[in-house]
């Protein structure tokens, strides 16, 4: 084993550190008069056209379809740069994240030319049409139907929890195009414009107080065949194989920015900072930093990534809030008065849902006991 | 050129080698034979060395690897395994220092910062107490030699893969009790509340074997912080190690707690390690302070508070 860096990346990095600070310090400026939480979402998507038109936008993504070319080693440089100096994490990350390797990985020639680009500069804002009232953690036992007419395919049904559903262009998602099949058999994914005719949206607040959730309502909502993605009735196959290479690779930035927090709550606790417990939470983050680089070691070696990736999720989810909870306790009441600690409060309320979306801890946890331990299965129904 | 932090066919191969080995052999002439005991830093790279001592762990070989490999590296050379036979010391805040004595080792090494203390052997009293007494030795620091090298992220690595595994050699045990043994008509493995604390104990080794990687290339490839990576390393794995052994015995129920299971031979020996340096809470304190300091020379001029 050695870490080391080529010239190329190297280079790649000083680019990216010579761009970011007055990029950032505009957005910044824009962001604070931003007056409503409209307003700010445009700074955000703003602040990731910006990225693109500077070239660190799809930095792994291919050539042909805007993307840079560049590896998953450059992927992860800048992911570490944009965390640690806690750059937005930007308005589209479903399209970045989960859209765009699902096309990339299985899409048409078609849907990569149509999407792909405009993914990359932000021209496409997209979110996630998979959960339901009955389909969270157990998300195969989606409810929407999905049924072939002349036109295409018919859909009708109901989404929950989808995020920036408001301002999206498109959605990604699940819906069962045959009941009768096995639970995880009869899914077929779809991309479908949000401004599609019999698609409604309902605004979700949330215990931080903003307004990102919605619900979503589809009556008899027409989306062509051209619109499916990937073969009808393995949209399941074809979401967890991304997903599992997703979830060990795209919040690669949180760590950095996480230890960009640190410094934050070691800066306001001053004295009151304990050093046991700073020092268990930089050793954390010191074990994060690690795992990440053994994930894009993999990745870069060519390796496949499996159920590996549940523990990236778990540990990076966890340890968020084993950081705040740690800052409340050495804070004191000054967590809750002082305006200086308005952004980890937000980050605090925030953290709640990070252990649920994007598998629950207990879902990971399923996975690890699953295939990596290979314990005997839980009985059919009582699975997490 | 990449990011190389997994494990290359190199320490594939290794760690095959050193399984074999302690199958077919015993301790310490099974390494022999591989060649593997000797100084760490030439033709031995810590992380090469890491994957000696946490297989060694694994196997229950009765031979002290890290304190053997530190005495070699003490001494700048290789010899025969038992005449480099060395145990790690550890100190109290008191300055008292006391060593496990178990298998008569040739000396202990106590890794300061800067040096390191060299002690003889001393007889190990008798005892019938498994986890206390059972061969520890107070040792005379007026008998000490002195030598000007620091040993510390050697032995702390050294000994976090140690933890590693003797831990990892118990989860095994306790997943194959948990896939075999039936209760209430199932698999024990089936119910949820031990499938999810099976995997905390999967996550707790990541997050040992982890560190104890960062730690093995950052010393071998001679960066300053290999010091720090080194005692987070121990850190996590004194903090980690001992959880993972209570469950895995916990989750062998009553057979666990027997002396013919043999499960509590690799607790005593996580146990007894994770005391090196003064225990997982002075550690994680001493990664604080150096934390908080660090961001108070990073900050100072700065005019934040």
């Amino acid at each position: 084993m050695k870490i080391e860096l080529g010239p190329d990346q190297i280079a790649f990095r000083d680019r990216l550190r010579a761009w970011l600070p007055q990029a950032l310090a505009d957005h910044r400026h824009a962001a604070a008069t931003a007056h409503d939480e409209d307003a700010a979402f445009a700074t955000e998507v703003a602040w990731e056209r910006g990225l693109a038109r500077a070239g660190f936008a799809g930095l792994h993504w291919p050539e042909a379809y805007g993307g840079q070319g560049l590896g998953i080693t450059e992927h992860y440089l800048a992911m570490v740069e944009l965390g640690s100096a806690m750059a937005p994490e930007g308005a589209n990350n479903i399209g970045r994240e989960l859209v765009g390797p699902i096309i990339l990985a299985r899409g048409t020639e078609d849907q990569k030319q149509r999407h792909i680009p405009r993914i990359v500069a932000c021209d496409e804002i997209w979110c996630q049409g998979f959960s339901e009232p009955q389909a969270g953690s157990d998300l195969a036992a989606v409810g929407t139907r999905a049924v072939r007419d002349a036109d295409g395919w018919r859909l009708t049904g109901q989404k929950l929890w989808t995020s920036y559903a408001q301002y999206a262009d498109w959605c990604i998602l699940i819906a069962r195009t045959d009941p009768d099949a096995a639970k995880h058999k009869g899914l077929t994914l779809f991309l479908v414009p949000m401004d599609a005719d019999g698609l409604t949206c309902r605004p979700i607040r949330q215990i931080t107080g903003k307004h990102t959730f919605n619900e979503m309502f589809l009556d008899g909502v027409s989306v062509p065949d051209a619109h499916r993605l990937g073969p009808v009735n393995e949209g399941w196959g074809v979401a967890q194989g991304v997903l599992a290479f997703e979830r060990g690779t795209t919040r690669l930035y949180r760590q950095a920015r996480f230890a960009a927090e640190l410094d934050l709550m070691i800066d306001r606790l001053g004295d009151r900072a304990d050093p046991e417990r700073i020092g268990r939470l930089h050793a954390a983050l010191e074990v994060l930093r690690g795992h990440n680089l053994r994930i894009v070691s993999r990745v870069a070696a060519g390796h496949a990534i499996g159920a590996e990736a549940s523990l990236q999720k778990v540990a990076w989810s966890e340890l968020h809030m084993d950081m705040l909870r740690a800052a409340q306790e050495m804070a004191g009441v000054s967590f809750y008065a002082d305006p200086d600690w308005a952004d980890l409060r937000h980050a605090y309320l925030q953290a709640q849902a990070e252990t649920v979306y994007a598998g629950s801890s207990e879902v990971q946890r399923t996975i690890i006991a699953d295939r990596i331990l290979n314990l005997p299965r839980q009985p059919r129904g009582d699975r997490a | 050129m990449t990011i190389g932090f997994h494990e290359d066919e190199f320490d594939t191969m290794l760690a095959d080698s050193v399984r074999r080995a302690l199958y077919d052999g015993t301790g310490a002439d099974a390494l022999d034979t591989l060649g593997l005991i000797g100084p760490v830093g030439g033709d031995l790279t810590l992380v090469s060395a890491t994957i000696v001592a946490r297989e060694s762990a694994r196997a229950a070989a009765a031979f002290p690897v890290a304190g053997t490999l530190c005495h070699a590296t003490l001494l700048g050379q290789g010899d025969r395994p038992e005449a480099l036979r060395a145990v790690l010391a550890i100190a109290d805040p008191d300055g008292t220092v006391r060593a496990p004595m178990d298998g008569d080792p040739v000396a202990a090494i106590l890794p300061e910062d800067g040096a390191t203390r060299l002690f003889g052997p001393a007889p190990p009293p008798e005892t019938a107490d498994p986890l206390g007494c059972g061969g520890w030795v107070q040792l005379d620091p007026a008998g000490a030699e002195t030598r000007q090298i620091d040993l510390r992220s050697l032995a702390w690595t050294l000994t976090a893969a140690e933890i590693l595994g003797a831990a990892e050699a118990l989860l095994d045990a306790a997943v194959a009790h948990l896939s075999e043994r039936e209760q209430f008509g199932r698999k024990l493995g089936s119910y949820q509340a031990l499938r999810h604390r099976a995997a905390d104990d999967w996550v707790r080794l990541q997050d040992i074997r982890t560190a104890v990687d960062l730690a093995a290339v950052a010393h071998d490839q001679g960066a300053t912080d290999a010091i720090d990576l080194a005692r987070i390393a121990l850190a996590v794995a004194a903090d980690h190690g001992p959880i993972v052994a209570e469950n895995a015995i916990h989750a062998h129920g009553a057979m666990g707690f027997t002396w013919d299971m043999g499960l509590h031979h690799h607790l005593i020996s996580i146990r007894q390690r994770a005391a090196t340096g003064g225990g997982p809470a002075r550690q994680f304190a001493a990664i604080g302070a150096a934390r908080l300091a660090h961001r108070k020379k990073e900050t100072a001029g700065h005019g934040r508070a």
